[in-house]
């Protein structure tokens, strides 16, 4: 189930080549292969309805919306992926 | 009968708006590391489908056999895939004859080549054009990367180094 276009594919595959020499052997079909499976557990049920209950339990009794929540894992991944690039 | 050679591009040429193909001196690309020879490569990204447009004059002795080549590498040392590249032209000829202004090509010639198998390496795939040429034509052609075909499995950018018209004399 991918979710990026295949621009952002293209782009999201040379930025992690631009860091890794050679590709570290990978063809393309690898990589996407590679990245796409990212993509399905990021998107799954199982990982977004964890998450959904791990910030109701944390802001209980509020409750944030769907948005609010979205916002506030994109916000966490991104500080938190900073440090992989 | 000789046969000759001209380099068409990429200096000179332009590139299209995408963003993903552009001119860069050969030292600033990734995997070069003895940054002693630093000419300009047109660089083709490895995210969508780029064009970079050019133009040449078909030599005085031109007679037959044209053939166009693409003297490449791949960047970041990737030695593992294939890419696809094309040429488009059309010939312009005549002295107040045929308009510039065309709406397409005259005929479009693709190429699948594998990525070199040493780092850096360069690449001269050939490709046959059909007998459209005459000596003193104008001919405007296309450079193309198709990196959304699924035969370019090169995770890498192109860097052209030149493109070359071959073509044989009287």
């Amino acid at each position: 189930m991918a979710i990026l276009t295949v621009q952002e594919l293209g782009m999201t595959r040379q930025e992690w080549c631009d860091g890794t020499p050679g590709a570290a052997g990978l063809s393309k079909p690898q990589l996407n292969a590679a990245m796409q499976a990212v993509e399905d557990i990021l998107v799954g049920a199982a990982l977004q309805s964890a998450i959904s209950n791990a910030i109701n339990t944390a802001t209980s009794p509020i409750t944030l919306s769907v948005t609010e929540k979205r916002r506030l894992v994109a916000f966490v991944l991104r500080r938190k992926t900073e440090r992989d690039r | 009968m000789a046969t000759h050679e001209i380099s068409i591009g990429p200096d000179g040429c332009v590139p299209d708006s995408t963003g993903s193909v552009y001119f860069q001196p050969l030292d600033v690309c990734t995997g070069i590391t003895n940054d002693v020879f630093k000419h300009i490569v047109a660089v083709f990204d490895d995210v969508v489908d780029t064009k970079l447009y050019g133009r040449f004059v078909v030599p005085q002795n031109y007679v037959g056999t044209p053939v166009f080549k693409f003297a490449w590498t791949s960047d970041n040392g990737v030695n593992t895939g294939n890419v696809v590249l094309g040429l488009a032209y059309r010939t312009v000829g005549g002295d107040d004859t045929t308009s510039l202004d065309q709406a397409t090509a005259e005929e479009s010639l693709t190429v699948t080549d594998a990525a070199p198998g040493t780092d850096n390496f360069r690449l001269i795939p050939t490709v046959a054009a059909a007998a459209n040429f005459a000596a003193g034509e104008t001919v405007q052609f296309i450079i193309s990367r198709t990196p959304t075909s699924g035969s370019d499995t090169m995770a890498a950018r192109v860097l052209l180094v030149d493109m070359i018209f071959q073509y044989a004399d009287a």
